[in-house]
This record gives structure tokens, sequence and C-alpha cells, in this order.
């Protein structure tokens, strides 16, 4: 797909250095993601979708391994099997929101302190400076003898910085962002956490904003909201977008592009459209069908068969090829290589091209 | 409830109350909250039929089915289950009464203990044992779809699907007539989720059981419900046939959980019309009213749970008007 790419991954292997061995969790992925664009990623348990979130964006546990290809960001390369160099895009270029996240606040300080500590960390990258988290902000530090008084104190921020933390809590509508700014984490509901996290994000003013299951600890109306904040994001701010779901009606609703993941390998890669009106694969054909909706339907779903084998033992030839409806000799045989019908990128046999004589 | 069809009441709750005391601030010392968990939910539950209970976090549709159960016991309001009012019972008595009544948990991680063979935890579920155990138990398994020589594996032997597969044939070796089933797909993949919803629809068919069905999907109630109960704040605030909730919704609130659900590129995204997702309950009047789009100053009184016709009750007092 042609355009402005603002990061780039290009067949990136990945293993975790386990006591059975090393086990491939990421087989050769490649995706790109432009500007102002959301592209979708999903997957299952064992498809490697969180692992290709945390990869972009550096936060790789110690025991992973980069085996093959890469990361790049606006042209520069970040992470390759020699080295990762994300120090400096991690907070300006690059942020991320997590699936739960009264677990990303810090639950001893109010909200206006956190959002300050992002606007610092991001003025810092821009004029090089060194800094502490109380530049912008103070409140009575807790665990001190006066621990009582972060009970009772308030955010002291400067006018300037005040009216921007104002501003995120508002861009991320956020009723009544004044008070909020005093509010410790646990005085706020579950979306609006989510919407502090993003407000958080986006003082750093990000290229790449990666959400990894950002609304699947949410209530369904909830969720609503801050996936239309999301798509919102992507349209006003440019920000190109990475989210991560296991749930693929999440990301109907607000993907641009769609990458379908099955045990660490992309099976399905095009437009969101053409995904969920001609999905090619037979895995995602079965997972499309196999989600109820609110819509008129007769009789019962067909669900896809089996269940999920161990990511650290893929089957041989086709990953999927124990539980595709459609399998043939080939599939348990040969991996299939990916082949593009229509602009859509599908890696299965059904759709290989025809050997050249 | 007036329908034409004869239908068999299996469990019927009346008056449904639950109050939770919480208490904030340091060591609990804070102002103390009640929190009305269940508000008066009045429902009943016809053989071979499922109900589904819907409703956001916090709207009371587990404590209901805690409730139901006796696993909790409500402050106020009567169980009718096979001619015993469980409310009124305790103990041995209790135990006995509710003998015909299962539940199956959404984490099946949780539900199964890891240090007992799959064999002694279907064994603790039978209250007699007979000579054919080992044979029932088999027959159970194959049930729900899974082989025989599951009885000598540990529960860590299996992935989650196939765990929620052995808690339901757990459920199912008590005999019951009545299951309440809590978001029972919720922690599964995606591809696993409607295996276990059409084994449960399969189950419903050859065993004539009766469910309760708590989820927070609409699309999923639909799915698997005769019958769907929209709960908000404690309360029932929609009730009706499947058919009736979903096409003919009369209550703001479940217009708004229905655009919520992700329409999979079928029709337009999602429009919600709410006011605020504010954390603060609501203790007066119209629950909902804070959030609706519609709310008038008539909403600070209370509106009751009326019966619009053929059963559907919706508790709005712009029903009349909705359509959506």
């Amino acid at each position: 797909m042609p355009g402005d790419q603002v990061l780039s991954v290009k067949n990136l292997s990945i293993a975790y250095t386990t006591q059975r061995g090393l086990v491939r969790v990421l087989q050769g992925v490649s995706l790109g993601i432009e500007k102002g664009r959301i592209l979708g990623v999903v997957g299952e348990s064992g498809s490697g979708k969180s692992t290709l979130g945390l990869s972009v964006i550096g936060l790789l546990p110690p025991n992973a391994k980069v085996l093959d290809g890469g990361v790049t960001f606006h042209g520069r390369e970040i992470l390759t099997s020699q080295e990762s160099n994300f120090e400096s895009v991690r907070g300006t270029g690059i942020a991320m929101i997590f699936q739960e996240p009264l677990n990303s606040l810090n639950p001893v300080y109010r909200v206006g302190f956190q959002i300050a500590e992002a606007i610092r960390v991001r003025d810092s990258r821009e004029d090089g400076s060194e800094w502490d988290v109380h530049d912008y902000a103070k409140e009575t530090r807790p665990g001190k003898a006066s621990s009582f008084g972060s009970v009772f104190s308030r955010v002291k921020v400067t006018p300037e910085i005040r009216k921007e933390i104002v501003d995120l809590l508002t861009a991320v509508r956020i009723l009544d962002p004044e008070g909020v700014v005093n509010k410790f984490p646990h005085e706020l509901s579950g979306g609006m956490r989510q919407r502090v996290m993003i407000a958080m994000a986006l003082a750093e003013r990000p290229d790449v904003l990666i959400a990894d299951e950002a609304t699947t600890a949410l209530d369904v109306t909830t969720q609503a909201k801050v996936l239309s904040l999301i798509r919102d994001l992507a349209r006003d701010y440019r920000t190109a977008i990475l989210l991560i779901s296991h749930d693929l009606s999440v990301v109907s609703e607000v993907a641009d592009d769609v990458v379908v993941m099955y045990l660490g390998e992309a099976v399905e890669h095009s437009t969101s459209g053409a995904v969920f009106k001609s999905p090619l694969h037979p895995y995602t054909v079965g997972l499309l069908g196999s989600i109820p909706t609110s819509y008129v339907q007769e009789g019962e779903l067909q669900p896809i068969q089996g269940s999920i084998p161990d990511p650290s033992n893929p089957p041989s030839g086709c990953r999927f090829h124990t539980r595709c409806p459609k399998v043939f000799d080939r599939c348990s045989a040969e991996s299939p290589e990916p082949t593009t019908v229509n602009g859509t990128m599908v890696r299965c046999h059904l759709y290989a091209e025809k050997p050249s004589l | 409830m007036p329908r034409n069809q004869v239908s068999e009441t299996v469990v019927s709750v009346s008056g449904l109350t639950k109050v939770y005391l919480t208490s904030t601030g340091v060591l609990g010392l804070g102002r103390r909250r009640r929190l009305v968990a269940l508000d008066g939910v009045s429902l009943s539950f016809q053989k071979g039929k499922t109900t589904a209970i819907v409703g956001e976090s916090g709207s009371g549709k587990t404590t209901l089915g805690e409730c139901t159960l006796m696993l909790t016991r409500p402050d106020s309001g009567s169980i009718q289950y096979s001619g015993n009012d469980l409310a009124r019972l305790s103990g041995k008595g209790l135990n006995l009464a509710r003998r015909g009544m299962q539940i199956v948990f959404q984490d099946p991680y949780s539900s199964l203990n890891p240090r007992m063979k799959v064999d002694a935890i279907f064994r603790e579920s039978m209250s007699d044992s007979s000579g054919e155990l080992r044979d029932r138990m088999s027959d159970v398994l194959r049930s729900v779809g899974m082989p025989p020589d599951s009885l000598d594996r540990f529960p860590h032997q299996f992935s989650g699907g196939q765990r929620q597969r052995l808690a339901i044939a757990r459920a199912l070796m008590a005999n019951p007539t009545f299951m309440v089933l809590d978001e029972p797909t919720s922690s599964l993949d995606v591809s696993i989720q409607l295996q276990i919803l059409n084994l449960f629809r399969d189950l419903q068919r050859e065993y004539d059981l009766t469910f309760m069905f708590i989820t927070h999907n609409l699309a999923v109630a639909k799915y698997m419900a005769h019958h769907i109960a929209v709960m908000f704040s404690g309360r029932v605030v929609e009730y009706g046939t499947a058919a009736e909730v979903i096409e003919g919704t009369k209550h703001p609130y479940t217009a708004a959980l229905l655009s919520s659900v992700p329409s999979m590129g079928k029709s337009e995204s999602i429009v919600l019309n709410e006011k605020s997702d504010s954390a603060l309950p609501v203790l007066s009047g119209c629950r909902y009213r804070t959030r609706c789009p519609y709310a008038t100053e008539k909403c600070l009184d209370e509106p009751p749970l009326a019966d619009i016709g053929n059963g559907h009750l919706v508790r709005c007092h712009y029903s009349d008007k909705m359509s959506f």
C-alpha cells in the first residue's frame, strides 16, 4: 500500500528463550502504518499479536530474541537482530496504551501530576534537557511521614501547564476536566481511566500510538465511546494507530486496514472493507462466521472446529491445517508463502500461484 | 406472566433485593456507602428455555445469579424452586432443595480444583455414588464432546475451552434442571466461544434444561435466549422475548447497548447517544437519567416497570414514544 509510512515492520521473526528451548512467536511478519490510518491486528491467544506490539515500542522481555527482520520508524532502523534503539523514539515518537488502565496509572499520584510528567518527558526530548518528575507539577509526596498530606493536597502547576493538561483532558472528552486534574486514578471509572491514559499518550504528541486490547476491560457502552475517540485521534491528529485486539468486531469498527494473525504468522492482510466483506483465508472466514451479531440471523452458526495448537509446537506446513475445513494434501506438507489476490495478502495454498513452467 | 402457550415455570424470583455496605477511606474508617446491587428484581424462568440477563458491570447481573442459587443470601425477596422458597431455607434443607441447580462460571482456570483429577472433581458433585458411576461420567463427557480418558487427567492438561467443557460436564453430573451460566464464554478465545455456545444449545435440547444466561453482550444474548432481561443499576429496565427486546427496543439503555455492539461492517458505525459516563451511581428516580439523552424533569420520579403488551416490560416514562 502506498503512502507515507511512519512505521514499518519487515519480515520480523521473534523467539522466546524458554526452558524448552527457543519458542518462535512471530514468523516473518511484515506490515506498515501510515499517518492518520488505523491498522487493526486481530488474533487469538498464541497468535503473537502482543509480542508484535511490544516489539514495535521496544518493550520486549529480556528472553525475547529477534531472529530476523526488523522495525523501522521514519526510515530509521529501531529494532534489528543486532541492536535496538528506542531511547530516541519512546515517549515522543511512539506511545502505547494497555488493556488495564488501573495497572498503568500510578495509584498514589493525582491524574494531573501524571499528565504533567508526560508533558515534561516530551519537552525534555524536544530540548534535550535533564528532568525531574517534580519539574512541572508538585503535590505532597506520598511515602513521607506526612503521607496524609497527599490525601488533602492538590496538584500545583503553572497556569500554562494546567491549561495544557485541561486541554488534553478535554480532547479525550472527559467531563469536568478541571476536577479530574485533582483526582486519583481509583476515583475514576474504567472508561475515564482509559481516557486519562490516552491523554497521557497524546501529551507526548506521538506519531504512532499502539493500543493493545485497550478497550477489552471496558463495558460495551464505554468501549464504543473509547473506540470513537481513537478514530478521531487518527483523523484530527494524523496519528498512525496500531490497534491490537482479539475481538474482530472491535477492529471492524475503526480499522482502515486489518492484519489477521494465527500462531505467529500474518495469514491475511488487506483493507478493512475487503477483510470483512470478502475474506479469503479459511481462518478469517471461520472467525467472521463464529461471532453472533445483533442482526437477524436464523439457525445455528458454524464454529471453527478443534482448539488452538500449542504455540511452542505449531503444526507442520500451514499452521491452520489442523482446523481448516478446506484442508488438502499439500497443507500439512508445505508452509504456504504469502500471495497477493486482488490487493489482499493471503497465506494459503488455495490461492497459491500456479508454478510457472 | 400472561402467555398463550402453556409453559412450566421452573424458578421464579420475586422482589430480590441485596445491598452491600462498602466503606471508604483509610482502614475503612471513612464514610459508609450503601451499594444497591439488586433492587426488587422479579423474574420467572420457563422450563427448557433460556433467559438472558444483560447489563454492564455493576448492573447486578452476577448478584442476581448468585442470589437465585442462594450462593449469596438476598436481603429480601423469595426464590421459588420445586415447591420451596429457597430464601427461607438454610443449611442441609437448602442444600437438599437446590440439588437440581447448578452454575458454570466465567473462568474455567479458577473454577476447577488443580489438585484433583477430573474423576474426583466429578465425584464431588454427585450426591449418591451408584455402581455405574464411571459409565455415567463417560456418558456425560461424551455429551460435552470430551474423550472418556479425560477422567484420569488433571485440569492443567486441558486448554481453556476444554476446561469449560469439563466445568459444564461437572454441572451436568448433578442432573440439574436449572443452570446459571455466568459469562461462560467471556474468557475463551473467539474461535472457541461459539463451540461452547452451541454446546449449551444442544444440551438444552437434549436434557430440557432451563438456563439463566448472564452476559454483557446483547448479540450473544440474542443468539442464545428466548427471553432477555436488561438490567441497569440493580433493576430490570426491559424484559421480553428476544425478538421484542432486540427488534422492538423500548428502553433508551437497551438501545445504547445495542448500538454499542460492533456491527462487523454490516451497517453504520457505532452511534452512541449517551450524555456522560459518570462513575457516580444515581440513587433516586430513573437511575439511567444522567446518561439518557431523552431525560426530562419527569425522570426525577421513578418510572414503574410497566407491561406495554404481550408481557414486554419497560421501565421508562416515555416507553410509548420510544422507537429505535
